[in-house]
This record gives C-alpha cells, sequence and structure tokens, in this order.
C-alpha cells in the first residue's frame, strides 16, 4: 500500500499534480499536455524500438534521457529508475538484454498510463 | 599718377571743408535759381509794359475815333485836332516797333517811340528786353504781327480822317458824304475792337505760359537744394556715427582685454585721424600688457618652482612686515599646517594657536626674545595639524633691521621634520635592540681596524670572556690566551690561513675563562681588502655555543636510541609529512629513508582508513593529547601491514610524535571472524532484498491487467463476460493490495523506507481518512468517528503518507472486524514520560478503540508478527494477508515510536462486551511556521522578471509548451530555440537577459552550445541549466562549464523564477 488513499482500487500511474499546478487548472491546457505526451510517447517508443534493434547506444541514451523529462512531468515517477538505468546502460554501451527487458517494461507502462489519462 | 577719384577726395576732406563744400554747392544752385527769378521778374514786368501800353494804345484809339465822330457832327476844328493828338500814341508805339524789327535796332529811337506812346519810362527799358529775349517767342511774335495788323487799320483812320477834315474845311461838305466817311470810320474802329482784342488774349496767354514756366523752373530748382541739403546732412551723419559707434566698440573690446582690435581707418578726416589715435593708443596698451604678461608668468613659474622646491623639502617660508603688520606664508607653510590659502587670514596669532600646548609657551618666548635680541633662532617644536596629526617642526627666523635699528621685518623657514626625527628615534632604537639581541643571544662582534691597528669588542665580547673593559687590553695575543689548550693549535692555523687568503672563517673551539669556566664558541670573521688586495679591515662575531653543544650530545644519544627500538618510530610535522623516522620503520615497509621523508602520513594508508585517520588528527587539533588508533600501511611491495598507533602532538610545535605496532597477524584473524559474522547476517538482508525486488517485478505486470481488464470492461461485452473481466478486476485489485503489503513491509525490513518530512495538519489528515474509511463503514452501517484533541498543535513536521498508513491499516482492520457499533479514533497529545524529547518536539498519542469481536489474550502477542492472524480461521472469513498490523507497527516503530492493542474477548460474546483499542504514539517535530504553507513570501519580484527576455533552448515540445505556459500565465516574456545552434544564431541577433538551456539536444547540446558561448563568444550572458540528469556531479559540471546555476527537471516554478531573479537581479546589482 503505497499510496494509501487508493483504497484497494489500482495504484494511479500518473500523478497530475505537478501538471495541474504549473498550468494552474487549466484543463484545457492540460488536455493539450496530455495529447501532446501520448502522440510524443508513442514516436519515442518507436524510436526506442528503432534503436534497439540497431543496437544504436547512443540513441537509446538520448531517447531515456529525453522520455525523463516528459513522464516527469506527467508524474509518471515508476519510469523514472527505468529510464535511469536505460541511460546509464546506453551511455556505458553495453547489456543490451537488460536494455531489451527494461523498454518492454517501459512500453508496458506507457500503454497503462496512456490507457489512464484516456 | 594717381587718377582723381571724387569719392575719396570727398572722404578725406575735413569734416568743416565737406560742410563748406555742401554749402558752396546749395550755394550755386540757390544763385541760380535768383538769377532765374530776376530774369523772369524782369520779363513779367516787361509783359506788364507792353499790357498797360496796349491799353494807353486802346485808350487812344476809341478817344480819336470818338473825337471824329464828335468832329463830323459840331465841325469843331479842336476835335479833329484832339484826334490828331490821340492818333500820336499808336503812331509812336509803331515808331518803337519797326526799329525792334530792324537786326541792329537803335534803342534811342525805340525808346523815343514807347515815350511817344505815352508808356511809363520805367517800364521801356523792361519792354525793349523782353523784345529782344523772346523775339521768336511765338506769342510775343503774334503780338507784333497783330500790333502791326492794328498799326495798319490805324493808317486808314488817319486817312478817312483826313478826307473827312478836308470836306468840313472845304465847307461844302454833304452830309451824305460825311455818313459815308462815318461809316468807314465805324467800320475800322471795329476791325480794331477786333484786333485789340485778339492782342490781349495772345498777351494774356504768353504771360500765363511764361508764369508757368518760371514757377516751375524755380520749384525746381528749390527741389534740387533741398535734395542735395538732405544728401549731405545724412551721408555726413551717417559717416560720423558710425565712425564713432566703432570707436565704441573697440573701446569696449579693449575694456574686456582684447588688444587685438583696431578701428577702421578709411579716411583722413577728424574721424579717421581719431581711430588712428585710439588704434595707436591700444597697439601701446597690448605691448604694455604683454609685457606684464610675460613678467607674469616669469614671475608664477619662479614662484611655483619655489613653492616645489619648499614641498619636496617640507620647507615652508614666512615674512612677517612689523611695521604694515602684513604676514606672508608660502604655499608649503599653509601644507604643513594642513591649512587651506584663503581660508583663514593669515596672522601670527593663527600660526601659534597651531603649536603644540606644551610648546607653545616656550616658542612664543622664543619668537619674542628674537624680536629684542635681534639673534638667528633654530628650534625644534611640535604643531597639531587641522587633520589632528602632530607634526616635529624645524623653525627657523631672521631679524631685519632700518637704519636706526629698529626691527621692521622678520622672515624665516619652517620644515616637518618628523620622518627625520622618527628615524633617528628608529635609529637610535634599533641600536639598542642590536645590542640586547646580542647579549640574549650571547653573541660578541668585533672590529680591527687594520690602519689604525685598533681593536674595537662590543659588550657582549668582554661578557662572553669574562672580563670587563677596564681591567682587559683587547688584543690577538691577549684573545689567544683564553683559548683551550688542545684547540690552540687549530684556531693559529685558521687565523693565519685567513691572514693570507683572506675568506671567511667559521669555526669552533672552547675557551677558558679567567673565572675558570669552560665554554664552547663559535667565532666567525671576515676581511675587507683594499683595491690592491691588502687588509684594510676586519670584523667578526664570537658566540658562546656552550649550551647548544651540550644539547646536540643529548640528542645523539636520543637519536641512538630511536633507531635501535624495534617499535616503529616516526616526528612528523604540522601539515603531516614526515620528517624523521626509525630504522624499524624504514625496514618494515621497505621503502627508503629517503623515500619517506617529506611524504604525507596518509599516502601509505589504505583508502578506506583514510578517512578515520582524518578524524584522529582533527582530534588531535582540537587538543586530546594521545591518540590511538589502527591503520594498514602499504609497504613497497604492495601488501598492507595492520598498524596500531598511539600518537602524541607536541603543543608548542605543532608536530606529531608516533609509535606504531605491527598488529597484521592479529587483524588477519579478527577479519576472518567478522567476514563469517556479517556472511551469516547479510544472507537475511538479501533476502528481504530480494523480496523487495521481486514484489516490484510483480507490480508491473498487475497494473498492465488490472488497467486492461478496466479498459475491456469498459468496452461492449456480453453480460457474462463483464462478469469474468469484473472478476478478473478484483481479483487483480486483491493481489496488488497483497503485493504492495509485501512490497512495503520487505522494503522496512530491507531498511529501504524513506521517511518524509514535511509540516502538515493532523486534523486535515483526519478529515480526508473519514472521508476515505466512511466509504467502507458505510455498507456495514458501522459509526465511524475521528477525534483530534485540542491540545493537538495544528502544524507538526513529519511524514503525513505513513501517518494516513498507519491509521488505513488499523482502521480497516477496525472495520474489518467489527460487525456493529462504532469505531473511534483520537489523537491527543501526552506528557513526555519515557521519551527523550526536545522543546520543539511533540509526543502524540492515537487511537483506534472498535467494538469488534476482540482478540484472544494468547494471539495479543502475535498479532503484530507477518502473515499472523489471531486465528487460521480468521483468512478465511474476514480476508487479508495479515501484513497491515505489522506494517503499521513497524511504520510506528519507524517513526520513533510504539503501538500496542488491548483486547477484551469473550467467547459467545454479545455485541458491546468485546472490542480492541489499538493505541500508538509517534513524536512530531512542532512546526516552525503557524500555518501548514511554509512561506507565501516570494523570493521574486515579479514586476522585474517581466521585464526581462528569457530565451527557452529545449527540443521537447511537452516541456516547452508546459514552460511557455507557465511564462504566459505570468506576462513573462519567452523565445524559444529548438537546439544549441538555433540558440547560438538567435542569441547573435537578439539580446537576451537570461537562457534557460536543456542539455540534451540533438545537433548540438547544451553542453557545447555553452562552451561556444562562453569560450568563443566570450558572452556572459546569465545561463540556467535545465536536465533530467539527476546523476551525481552533474549540477557541478554545469557550473564548471560556465553556467550560472541548475535546476533539475520537471521543473518547479517558483525555484525556478526564485532562481532566474536570483541571477538576473541580484548578480546585477552586485
Amino acid at each position: 500500500m503505497l499510496m494509501p488513499d487508493n483504497g484497494n482500487r489500482p495504484e494511479k500511474i500518473c500523478d497530475l499534480t505537478y501538471l495541474n499546478e504549473m498550468m494552474f487548472g487549466n484543463k484545457e491546457m492540460m488536455g493539450e499536455i496530455i495529447n501532446d505526451f501520448t502522440e510524443q510517447t508513442a514516436a519515442e517508443m518507436k524510436l526506442f524500438h528503432h534503436a534497439i534493434s540497431n543496437e544504436d547506444f547512443p540513441a537509446i541514451k538520448q531517447c531515456a534521457h529525453k522520455m525523463k523529462s516528459t513522464v516527469g512531468i506527467m508524474g509518471i515517477s515508476s519510469l523514472l529508475p527505468l529510464l535511469q538505468e536505460m541511460e546509464v546502460l546506453g551511455a556505458e554501451a553495453k547489456d543490451m538484454p537488460r536494455i531489451k527487458t527494461l523498454a518492454d517494461k517501459v512500453n508496458e507502462i506507457c500503454l497503462l498510463a496512456i490507457i489512464e489519462l484516456k | 599718377m594717381k587718377r582723381f577719384r571724387f569719392s575719396r577726395w570727398y572722404n578725406d576732406l575735413s569734416l568743416a571743408k565737406k560742410l563748406y563744400f555742401a554749402m558752396s554747392v546749395i550755394g550755386i544752385f540757390i544763385t541760380i535759381g535768383l538769377v532765374a527769378l530776376i530774369i523772369s521778374i524782369d520779363s513779367l514786368s516787361g509783359i506788364r509794359g507792353y499790357v498797360t501800353g496796349h491799353g494807353l494804345w486802346v485808350k487812344a484809339q476809341r478817344d480819336g475815333v470818338y473825337n471824329l465822330s464828335r468832329y463830323s457832327i459840331i465841325k469843331k476844328e479842336t476835335d479833329y485836332q484832339a484826334f490828331l493828338q490821340n492818333m500820336q500814341v499808336p503812331l509812336g508805339d509803331k515808331k518803337a516797333r519797326l526799329e525792334l524789327e530792324k537786326i541792329k535796332p537803335d534803342y534811342n529811337i525805340v525808346r523815343q517811340g514807347f515815350r511817344e506812346g505815352l508808356n511809363h519810362p520805367d517800364d521801356i527799358n523792361g519792354m525793349i528786353e523782353l523784345f529782344r529775349r523772346y523775339r521768336h517767342f511765338a506769342y510775343l511774335d503774334k503780338a507784333v504781327s497783330i500790333r502791326a495788323d492794328g498799326d495798319n487799320e490805324i493808317s486808314k483812320l488817319m486817312m478817312v480822317g483826313e478826307n473827312l477834315h478836308r470836306e468840313i474845311a472845304s465847307g461844302s461838305a454833304s452830309q451824305e458824304k460825311i455818313s459815308f466817311l462815318l461809316s468807314q470810320i465805324y467800320s475800322i474802329n471795329k476791325k480794331l475792337t477786333i484786333i485789340e482784342n485778339d492782342f490781349s488774349q495772345t498777351m494774356g496767354e504768353g504771360g500765363r505760359r511764361m508764369e508757368n514756366f518760371i514757377l516751375k523752373i524755380l520749384l525746381s530748382l528749390l527741389l534740387i537744394v533741398a535734395m542735395i541739403g538732405l544728401i549731405f546732412s545724412i551721408k555726413l551723419n551717417k559717416r560720423i556715427s558710425n565712425s564713432i559707434k566703432d570707436m565704441i566698440f573697440v573701446a569696449k573690446e579693449v575694456a574686456t582685454g582684447n588688444f587685438s582690435i583696431r578701428a577702421l581707418t578709411s579716411s583722413k578726416d577728424e574721424l579717421g585721424v581719431m581711430s588712428r589715435s585710439i588704434n595707436r593708443m591700444i597697439s601701446n596698451l597690448e605691448n604694455q600688457f604683454n609685457e606684464i604678461n610675460e613678467v607674469q608668468k616669469k614671475l608664477r613659474i619662479k614662484t611655483k618652482q619655489l613653492d616645489y622646491a619648499q614641498q619636496s623639502a617640507h620647507i615652508g617660508s614666512w615674512e612677517w612686515n612689523l611695521v604694515s603688520g602684513q604676514t606672508e606664508w608660502s604655499d608649503e607653510f599653509y601644507r604643513i599646517h594642513g591649512l587651506v590659502r584663503g581660508e583663514q587670514e593669515n596672522t601670527y596669532e593663527l600660526s601659534i594657536s597651531f603649536i603644540h600646548p606644551d610648546d607653545r609657551e616656550y616658542v612664543d618666548n622664543v619668537a619674542k626674545q628674537q624680536y629684542s635680541d635681534q639673534h638667528q633662532i633654530d628650534i625644534f617644536y611640535r604643531i597639531i595639524r587641522t587633520d589632528g596629526a602632530v607634526r616635529i617642526i624645524n623653525g627657523k627666523g631672521k631679524v631685519f633691521t632700518d637704519s636706526s635699528g629698529k626691527t621692521v621685518r622678520m622672515r624665516g623657514t619652517i620644515q616637518d621634520v618628523t620622518e627625520l626625527k622618527k628615524a633617528e628615534e628608529e635609529l637610535i632604537y634599533k641600536t639598542n635592540q642590536l645590542n640586547k639581541a646580542q647579549r640574549s643571544a650571547r653573541i660578541g662582534s668585533w672590529e680591527w681596524n687594520v690602519e689604525d691597528d685598533v681593536l674595537e669588542w662590543s659588550d657582549a665580547m668582554y661578557r662572553i670572556y669574562g672580563v670587563t673593559e677596564k681591567e682587559f687590553d683587547v688584543s690577538y695575543e691577549a684573545v689567544m690566551k683564553f683559548v683551550h689548550r688542545d684547540d690552540i693549535e687549530y684556531v693559529q692555523k685558521v687565523a693565519k690561513q685567513q691572514a693570507q687568503d683572506k675568506k671567511r672563517y667559521n669555526i669552533y673551539f672552547r675557551i677558558i675563562r679567567p673565572d675558570g669556566l669552560e665554554l664552547t664558541v663559535n667565532a666567525q670573521a671576515q676581511v675587507f681588502t683594499d683595491a690592491k688586495g691588502n687588509t684594510i679591515r676586519m670584523t667578526g662575531t664570537v658566540q658562546d655555543v656552550t649550551r647548544q653543544k651540550q644539547i646536540e650530545n643529548k640528542l645523539l644519544e636520543f637519536k641512538h636510541f630511536f633507531n635501535t627500538t624495534s617499535d616503529l618510530a616516526c616526528i612528523a610535522n604540522t601539515e603531516g609529512n614526515f620528517e624523521i623516522i626509525n630504522q624499524s620503520f624504514v625496514d618494515k615497509l621497505g621503502y627508503s629513508n629517503k623515500e619517506l621523508t617529506g611524504t604525507w602520513f596518509l599516502n601509505f594508508v589504505h583508502p578506506d582508513d583514510v578517512q578515520d585517520n582524518l578524524n584522529v588528527v582533527e582530534e588531535l587539533a582540537k587538543g586530546k593529547t594521545t591518540v590511538n588508533f589502527v591503520n594498514r600501511y602499504r609497504t613497497k611491495d604492495g601488501k598492507y601491514l595492520w598498524f596500531d598507533w598511539n600518537s602524541t602532538p607536541n603543543a608548542e610545535t605543532g608536530k606529531l610524535y608516533a609509535m606504531a605496532r605491527d598488529i597484521t597477524q592479529q587483524k588477519e584473524n579478527e577479519q576472518e571472524l567478522r567476514r563469517l559474522k556479517e556472511l551469516a547476517e547479510t544472507s537475511e538482508k538479501i533476502k528481504d532484498q530480494f523480496l523487495a525486488n521481486m514484489s516490484h517485478e510483480i507490480r508491473t505486470p498487475m497494473n498492465a491487467i488490472i488497467g486492461f481488464s478496466d479498459l475491456l470492461a469498459r468496452s461492449s461485452l456480453k453480460e457474462h463476460e463483464k462478469d469474468y473481466v469484473k472478476t478478473i478486476k478484483h481479483a487483480g485489485e486483491n493481489l496488488l493490495t497483497i503485493i504492495n503489503d509485501i512490497l512495503d513491509i520487505s522494503k522496512i525490513e530491507a531498511g529501504m523506507m524513506v521517511l518524509e518530512k514535511s509540516d502538515f495538519s493532523i486534523r486535515d489528515s483526519f478529515k480526508s481518512l473519514h472521508e476515505l474509511m466512511t466509504v467502507k463503514a458505510q455498507p456495514k452501517n458501522i459509526g465511524l468517528n475521528f477525534e483530534c484533541a485540542p491540545d493537538v498543535p495544528e502544524t507538526v513536521a513529519g511524514d503525513p503518507t505513513r501517518l494516513s498508513q498507519i491509521m488505513i491499516n488499523l482502521v480497516g482492520n477496525a472495520i474489518k472486524f467489527t460487525l456493529k457499533g462504532e469505531i473511534d479514533v483520537s489523537a491527543e497529545v501526552i506528557e513526555n514520560e519515557k521519551h527523550d524529547l526536545s522543546k520543539d518536539e511533540v509526543l502524540i498519542k492515537f487511537c483506534v478503540r472498535d467494538t469488534g469481536i476482540g482478540i484472544p489474550a494468547d494471539k495479543l502477542g502475535n498479532i503484530f508478527e507477518r502473515f499472523r492472524q489471531a486465528a487460521h480461521a480468521t483468512t478465511r472469513n474476514y480476508g487479508g494477508t495479515g501484513l497491515g498490523l505489522s506494517i503499521a507497527k513497524q511504520l510506528v516503530e519507524l517513526q520513533g515510536g510504539q503501538l500496542t492493542v488491548e483486547s477484551i474477548y469473550k467467547t459467545g460474546a454479545t455485541h458491546g462486551e468485546t472490542g480492541s483499542v489499538f493505541t500508538f504514539t509517534i513524536p512530531f517535530r512542532k512546526a516552525v511556521a503557524p500555518g501548514i504553507k511554509k512561506s507565501d513570501k516570494k523570493k521574486y519580484d515579479l514586476a522585474q522578471l517581466q521585464q526581462i527576455n528569457m530565451l527557452i533552448v529545449e527540443d521537447n515540445p511537452m516541456n516547452v509548451k508546459l514552460l511557455q505556459h507557465l511564462f504566459k500565465e505570468f506576462n513573462l516574456k519567452s523565445e524559444v530555440a529548438e537546439n544549441g545552434k538555433i540558440c547560438i544564431s538567435m542569441i547573435k541577433e537578439t539580446a537576451f537577459d537570461i537562457i534557460l538551456m536543456d542539455m540534451e539536444m540533438p545537433v548540438l547540446t547544451g553542453y557545447e552550445a555553452t562552451e561556444i558561448i562562453r569560450n568563443e563568444m566570450k558572452n556572459k550572458i546569465p545561463i540556467i541549466a535545465m536536465t533530467a540528469n539527476a546523476m551525481a556531479g552533474e549540477r557541478e559540471k554545469c557550473l564548471s562549464l560556465g553556467m550560472n546555476d541548475y535546476i533539475s527537471k520537471p521543473i518547479n516554478a517558483e525555484l525556478l523564477f526564485e532562481k532566474i531573479y536570483n541571477i538576473t537581479f541580484n548578480a546585477y546589482a552586485r
């Protein structure tokens, strides 16, 4: 029970508190940003897939870094350690199997997040 | 030859002559006018004469006709005679006219004719002149021809008259004949009347014409005269006034000091002469002025030179004229006193007032004495300057007298000799100090002047040798007698050697003093030679080093001990560098003495021990006298040896004395033991960690299951499919709760649970808990009351999430086991009994009381254990993992509190008889701020931020949008660059106040862009790095590249504004 106020409901992936604060509760603007997030994330996931199949470590690193700030805005804190690890592995250009595992998880969480946001 | 020019000639005329000239011209014109007037009058008079004459002529003709008419009737001879008499007038005029018509008339005949025509004698000349002058004047010509016609008719009349006379005289005249003649007469008379009229008209017309003509000429002349007079007056007036104005202007300019100006000298008249005189005067003045200036300039230079000289020598001069009472001070005099020339009147009294009160009377007396004695003075005294500084002055003065011997003038100088006096005092002080130093260091000095053969000893020399200046005659031989028997040969040899090679010597030898005391001395000497190499002077010192020698010997003994002991010994300096190491140390480590000396003692220490050793050094620095510590030392072959140290610092020198023993073997044994123990301990931790990781691994797919089943449930499904999905979802949720519990418990036990510390309100937490739990309590129809005692502080600092988690577990547990009745939750402050609470802490007791089934006494002890429930059947009846209470207990304990439970349990009991009370305490820090919100006071000025122009360098469109929206909300100005390259081209074109720079970007990264901005462009524009890199050292990296600050993503708006404000405004203010 990490988030007690969720009771027995499944834990929420996104925490929009930050976004809400930054947008001063402007629902329209928030909707726009969320829309951007879903589109951008889909594109980024494709990039990830592409970089992994090409074993392009710098691209993996860059992609992970970029996603870090994006998911930060959406308050998807569960993604941060995964992306951080991917970034480090990308920078060090090693352990492709682990990167793949991480990418699968990221993909899954992103998907859930998109579902949740919709 | 010069050509004559009227204008020049006229200009050069004197003013009087110009006037005469003008008057003459006017006079000429007036004369012409007068002549014309006379001629005119004359002519008019002539006309008048003719007109008068004509009148007479007409009268005579009429009278004649009358006479003939009367004669024809009365026939009296007298009438005929009267007729002839009357005819004389026209005949006279005819006579004059005929004569005048001649080319060369005889004027006498003319005059006679006019006289016969009965004209007035005075008019006759005018008539002649008129005729002469205007003979060809049309009117006159016409008048003459008319008169000629008249004269013809007169002749006819006379003939008719003669015929009449003859008829009447014959006496036989018929009346008819007479009437005929009379009609002839009347006819002639009629013609004559017409002619007379013509004549009169012609003359009248001519006269009028002439009058007009004359009048016009006269008027023209008058106009010319008036014009000449006017033009001349104006010209002359203009000339005079211009010249005078010019001279006035020149005079004014000269008065203001402009000597270069000159008056205009275009003419030679009086004004020209006057201008030239003025110019000569100005030239003279200019020359005189220049001479005066030259002299003044020289004088100024001289004064300045004198002033400089005085200033550099700090000498001021003064002069007092006793006759006029005036005093004169030089600039330096003022400076020495700290005065400014002109601010105060320079009087003798003023100068005296600056003198130090203690010296004032003395100086005054001396001055008065000088006045009467007329002697020169040369004294020292002190003054207090205007700025309060006390200066020492050397005053000199001299008196000047007149022929009678009376003092008339005093003159003198003052010199600021403060520095000189100070230097003198310093010299005396230093000499004393040197003597003192020599005494205390037991150093004597001597000097031998070879030329005069004088050997001089300082006081200390006598003291070292134990003799006095009175009883001892200093000489080389006498000194040699003091030298120890064993050293004499050596000393003499050195002295001899030095006499030859003239090099300095530095030797030790022993002396025996007259009192029998044996001293060891250190003697040094130096030779001074002339150009030829001859010795001219020798100087030297002798130092009593007896005590040093004794110490040296003792030291040798210690050294021996130091190097032979089997323990490791060393001395380190204040920085911790080895200074001295003993042989055992060298042997143990395998490094040479040279390799170790000067190196830092920590260089050889095992990296893991360095911090401990530094702590020890700190303890020593804090004043601990002896410390014991253990560390590993690296030997030359790379092995580490365990040393047990005992170290003592020298309080005076700060050096460190240390002894060590090799305890490697002992340590290895210990370590092996510890390793075995740790192995046992860590296996448990690994297990926990594994659990934590596993839980996490499980949780992620669980979220997927629940999420997708939720999504699926919302889609169009058949009823029974919907039921399946709901079941999946419910099961998933239950599973997730269990997993979350497992995750938490394992996190706690693996030591991975980190507590938050933030200000929050317990009352607010209760409110939201009440809301949350009511959802669960309501279906069971159980009452739920939350109550917070008034003494609970409004705000406390702690972890609100964990408190809520504990409450949810306890209240959830209570709801689960309560079928009927109520659950009461309360919070109150309790007295600080066992807890070691500080002043700013408060202990709060929370109670969760239910009317549930209760817990059997024998189970009370272990309900907090993991996976334990009061009865095995519980899980079946009530569900749950049995982890909730365990988590609650551990969370309470993590926060420094305690969780206890009391319960009443009865088998077969009815409602109201059983129940449980969970009580826990948590110490909270009292929040500093009275309200929840920490501080509303912003650390930046929004109005100022709105003035600046920011450049956002960011490739992530979401971040860009976020920042743009944020800035728009606050009316802040910003532009966007998508990467480093665009950023650089943008700042080249636009002046931004600050850059918010993302680090990871395509094309050109933030790191690269910053390097270009700082190193190539030399641009100092503030840059704040924005990065999602939470890695250690990132901040340092950004700052080292020359960025001004760093902010991590996601951006905190308040913090960002604060940083922007601080960098742009506070930095500028600096």
